[in-house]
């Protein structure tokens, strides 16, 4: 062996291009810094933790928190999230239905979280890589720095630094970029987005990007706040149902559409905004249970 | 229960894993130049083997482990620019060298890195797991799924590209 390296040497200054790249190129070595064999006790810890779910995506552990009152949960939450935060490297922030949230993560960045969302990090990682997973509806205020992404169900989202929202429930995916520029990536597909677009997944698979007609209001949730265009009525009550934390027992509404505005402050208000125009009538009952029924002729 | 055999065993797992695990790694970083992410990936690769050992038959899981990676990175880096950065395993402590050899050789590489960087994905990643990963052209063609002679064209157009690229920064 040192014979042949010695070759090498001896003979390096006189041999072609192509020599050359031939014989250099074999003695690269990819800076890895783990071992096969560490690389798979890693994994076998890995299994054996049973944190086998999805691509660095660790599992959620959930945390249960009873609506006493807002207040009473919301401080719930921080000591909920304090005692995840000491005691578990994954942080799960939890928006209950009825409620919203705002968290600072470690590395300065904001997020309100929209009711009946979740958003879960490794705390131990999350200042070396950027990285969380959000189910529900959140708004990002990143701050410059890595890479930061953001893994939902069906995408993954890729931003150095920038503010915009992520809506990801049920088979709905869409991101809207308020500042800054965005890498959405599904499957195969991959589109960049700059301030006032949107990109959405249509029809379960097809990745598209479009201009908004108002990019503030998408994240106007915030302000307690929710604007729609012509959209399917039954995502509207759906909405009502996390901001209100009641339960709808619904006639049949596909295909049906509503415009307009409501908020989350005062239930029978959102209920007359959207029924009224609907033709449709409505009645609270026990245990935070709406009845919606077609106005009869 | 069934004692039909079908799948892999947990010690063949681990024989695939320590035989694979390097070059899919290696392969992942060909095209991201992300070690971290690489070594990330690789763990998912075959996490996802894992979950499906008892369905895989022994002899696919190479291409199959290689179609993960695939999958996994042109998911997220389809056009992303990379700047590959290699250690140099050859180690010359125990022979004669002259300084002049020395510098040459490290102007050489630093030639050689550059020039990978701007060869085109497909041509470096073939390339770099012939030469790197030590793979014969027909277990590339295996583990890609392409002919043999699609490597042989990769090949002969990686080094033609690099000569020129080496020789005219000289």
């Amino acid at each position: 062996m040192d014979k042949h390296i010695q070759n090498i040497v001896n003979n390096f200054s006189n041999s072609s291009t192509d020599e050359k790249i031939i014989e250099s190129s074999k003695h690269l070595e990819v800076p890895f810094t783990l071992s096969s064999e560490e690389a798979l006790a890693k994994l076998k810890s890995r299994i054996q933790q049973g944190n086998t779910s999805t691509i660095m995506v660790k599992p959620v552990k959930k945390l249960m928190i009873y609506r006493i009152s807002a207040v009473a949960a919301s401080l719930l939450l921080v000591f909920a999230g304090w005692y995840t935060f000491v005691y578990n490297a994954n942080l799960n922030i939890v928006a209950d239905k009825g409620q919203h949230t705002n968290i600072t993560l470690p590395d300065g960045s904001n997020v309100d979280i929209n009711a009946a969302s979740t958003i879960t990090f490794s705390k131990n990682d999350f200042t070396s890589e950027r990285k969380l997973k959000l189910s529900g509806e959140a708004f990002f205020m990143v701050k410059k720095g890595k890479t930061f992404t953001i893994k939902t169900e069906m995408a993954d989202i890729r931003i150095l630094g920038t503010s915009f929202n992520v809506y990801s429930r049920d088979s709905v995916f869409k991101v809207s970029c308020v500042t800054g520029k965005i890498w959405v990536g599904s499957g195969k597909q991959s589109v960049i987005i700059t301030p006032g677009e949107s990109a959405e997944i249509k029809n379960n698979s097809i990745l598209v990007k479009y201009t908004e007609n108002n990019i503030q209001a998408i994240a106007n949730w915030r302000k307690g706040e929710f604007n729609y265009e012509n959209s399917d009525l039954v995502k509207i009550f759906d909405e009502i149902e996390r901001q209100y934390n009641v339960t709808f027992v619904l006639p049949n509404i596909n295909n049906k559409f509503f415009t307009g505005s409501i908020s989350n402050k005062n239930l029978v208000d959102a209920l007359d905004i959207v029924c009224i125009p609907m033709g449709l009538t409505y009645e609270i009952g026990s245990n935070s249970k709406v009845y919606i029924r077609e106005k009869s002729e | 229960m069934n004692l039909e055999v079908k799948g892999i065993s947990q010690v063949e797992f681990d024989k695939v894993f320590l035989q694979f695990y390097g070059p899919i790694r290696n392969y992942i970083y060909y095209k991201t130049s992300d070690i971290q992410l690489s070594e990330d990936l690789a763990q998912d690769v075959f996490l996802k083997i894992w979950e499906k050992k008892e369905d895989i038959k022994p002899e696919t899981v190479k291409a199959l482990a290689y179609k993960i990676a695939n999958n996994l990175v042109v998911n997220r880096f389809e056009h992303l620019k990379v700047s590959l950065k290699f250690n140099k395993s050859i180690n010359t402590s125990n022979v004669a060298t002259s300084p002049e050899f020395e510098l040459e050789m490290k102007e050489f590489d630093e030639r050689l890195q550059r020039a990978l960087n701007e060869l085109d994905e497909k041509k470096r990643t073939v390339f770099l797991m012939n030469r790197i990963d030590e793979f014969t052209y027909v277990q590339i063609a295996e583990t890609l799924g392409v002919t043999v002679k699609a490597i042989e064209k990769r090949m002969e157009k990686a080094l033609a590209f690099l000569r020129k690229r080496i020789d005219k920064n000289i």
